[in-house]
């Protein structure tokens, strides 16, 4: 009777923690600011990735900044709602829904920026269905671009400046202008 | 030779001539006497009476015990970069010829990059979206010590022998890594951490190179002219004599038409509508038109043919006095309009409409392309270059007549 009286305090208390840990372990971290909402013209380019460069994780809104200015050199926009439309546009996020401006940016939606930019055509999946953030991650993964991971995994603003450079260094051997 | 005492890579030893070849041939460098007198010398340095630099020699020891700061000087700058002299200081653009104290901090945006030759030893290519620090760069006795510190990004170093010894060590958050003389790059970032690559040394010598052409001396002769914009006085009379070769792979249609296109001239953009409406009903004094028979276009387009020689020179005369030709493409151009115009001279009778309005036509966009190779207060320039023309035409109508 005393085991099974144990037992039945036991049960719910093990439900209650595995609900908590499923709720929270969905969730993306969100920050109070991001680096842009600061230093977002092309004139404060550098403070902003030495801003960057603390943040434990790097925002939506930053992510779409930076990925922006390695694209087309600036970024003309003035707030996260514009950068999310001109993101859309280049089909870098898919469907409808507006992720947060402050919360984690997932890498498969800067790997399909990164697709984007390379000009990155994949292997069969992603000639047939398309650019998407599986493939995309698995493809900078595969190019050495990105180390192991996921692509609903987050950076840190360090490891994006990483893989921004990284990117950059990509363009700049493929228009034969890299180092030696 | 054999016992010959000399000092190689900054070691006192006693060797063969074999040895001394070798030694020699290993560090690149020539062979220096143990004996020294502390005094320092410049590679360009040329002796009394001598012609001509001597051979670069290495850099010599200061006597033991003796520190001296050493400093960097930029000499390059792509894109963004921006220096402060420390960490509370505040950023400031780089640009060529700043020079960094030790303690200095250098940051560089996207496809951006800075060059600065870092004490009596060091070429450092700061790459794109990096964060370097410099802080210790000095001489002590025979030691050249450096330590450059790569927070971000990526860094070419290039450290060369120089008859000392190098003691050069690149920090990073997670590795220190030792340079004796030779070169790498090194990346750290968030993702992967620290990764060594091979230098970039065909673009730090193209750098270096470029770095040193601008800092020539030119010596002048005779009528040689050297300006800012134009400082080889050799290039200035090359284009006054023989004009610019046309270099390039364009066919002569392309090229007429490249000519054709640079000479288009918007009027709107350099508000000359005025300056045109002048020029157009211009009315040279004391000119009486004879009996109808040649209409007043006609009579100045043969003004100018007939006295073509006297006329062009006198009108590059004074736009080389009151403008100044400053550049090869000027004297280009304006080689060009002289060409155009007495081929329209030897073709005047059989020119059918009003030949002046040609000539003027020609002249307004050489004026204008002129201006723009002046670079300058452009509507300014046109505008002098034109009425200069106009005043030319005033005085030979004058004494012509």
């Amino acid at each position: 009777m005393r085991g099974l009286a144990m037992r039945s305090s036991v049960v719910p208390l093990v439900i209650l923690l595995l609900a908590s840990a499923g709720m929270t372990g969905c969730a993306r971290t969100v920050l109070d600011s991001s680096a842009v909402d600061e230093w977002s013209g092309d004139e404060a380019e550098l403070e902003y990735w030495e801003h960057l460069e603390s943040q434990r994780v790097v925002t939506n809104h930053d992510a779409l900044h930076g990925l922006l200015m390695l694209a087309d050199g600036a970024d003309p926009h003035e707030t996260y709602e514009q950068r999310l439309a001109d993101a859309r546009e280049r089909a870098w996020m898919a469907g409808e829904a507006a992720p947060g401006a402050n919360e984690s940016a997932a890498i498969g939606m800067m790997a399909v920026a990164a697709c984007d930019i390379l000009s990155v055509k994949g292997g069969l999946t992603m000639r047939l269905f398309g650019p998407s953030p599986r493939y995309c991650t698995r493809e900078l993964i595969f190019m050495d671009i990105l180390p192991q991971r996921t692509e609903h995994q987050s950076l840190s603003g360090l490891e994006f400046i990483d893989l921004v450079g990284r990117i950059e260094d990509r363009l700049a051997e493929e228009s034969g202008s890299g180092k030696e | 030779m054999k016992g010959m005492q000399t000092r190689c890579a900054g070691q006192s030893v006693v060797v063969s001539a074999a040895s001394l070849i070798l030694c020699a041939v290993a560090n690149g460098q020539g062979l220096l006497p143990a004996k020294t007198d502390h005094k320092e010398t410049t590679p360009a340095e040329a002796a009394p009476g001598q012609l001509g630099p001597r051979v670069p020699r290495p850099v010599l020891a200061l006597p033991d015990g003796q520190t001296k700061r050493l400093q960097a000087l930029v000499i390059d700058v792509q894109g963004r970069a921006q220096w402060r002299p420390s960490n509370k200081a505040p950023w400031k653009n780089a640009k060529v010829n700043d020079l960094l104290d030790p303690g200095a901090g250098i940051r560089t945006g996207l496809r951006s990059s800075i060059t600065m030759r870092v004490g009596k030893n060091a070429t450092i290519l700061v790459g794109r979206s990096t964060r370097l620090d410099l802080p210790q760069i000095l001489q002590e006795g025979a030691v050249l010590r450096t330590r450059a510190a790569v927070r971000r990004g990526r860094a070419d170093f290039k450290v060369d022998l120089v008859g000392l010894t190098n003691d050069f060590a690149v920090l990073t958050p997670t590795t220190t890594l030792a340079v004796r003389g030779t070169g790498f790059a090194v990346k750290w970032g968030g993702l992967e951490g620290v990764q060594i690559e091979a230098l970039a040394s065909n673009v730090i010598h193209a750098i270096e190179v470029r770095y040193l052409l601008t800092r020539l001396r030119y010596y002048l002769s005779g009528q040689a002219v050297s300006r800012e914009s134009q400082p080889d006085p050799v290039e200035a009379a090359l284009g006054k004599t023989v004009s610019r070769p046309i270099a390039g792979a364009l066919s002569e249609t392309e090229l007429l038409a490249e000519l054709q296109s640079q000479r288009a001239v918007d009027y709107s953009r350099i508000g000359l509508e005025s300056t045109v409406a002048l020029v157009a009903s211009f009315e040279p004094p004391q000119m009486d038109e004879p009996d109808g028979m040649l209409p007043q276009g006609f009579l100045l387009a043969m003004l100018i043919c007939d006295n073509f020689n006297e006329f062009f020179v006198a009108y590059q005369n004074v736009l080389d006095s009151e403008l100044g030709f400053n550049s090869l493409f000027q004297v280009f151009q304006f080689s060009q309009l002289v060409d155009e115009i007495q081929a329209f001279c030897e073709q005047l009778e059989q020119f059918d409409g009003d030949p002046f309005q040609f000539i003027l036509n020609q002249v307004t966009a050489f004026c204008d392309t002129y201006a723009q190779g002046a670079g300058h207060d452009t509507s300014h320039e046109v505008e002098l270059c034109i009425s200069l023309f106009h005043d030319l035409l005033d005085g030979f109508a004058d004494d012509g007549l």
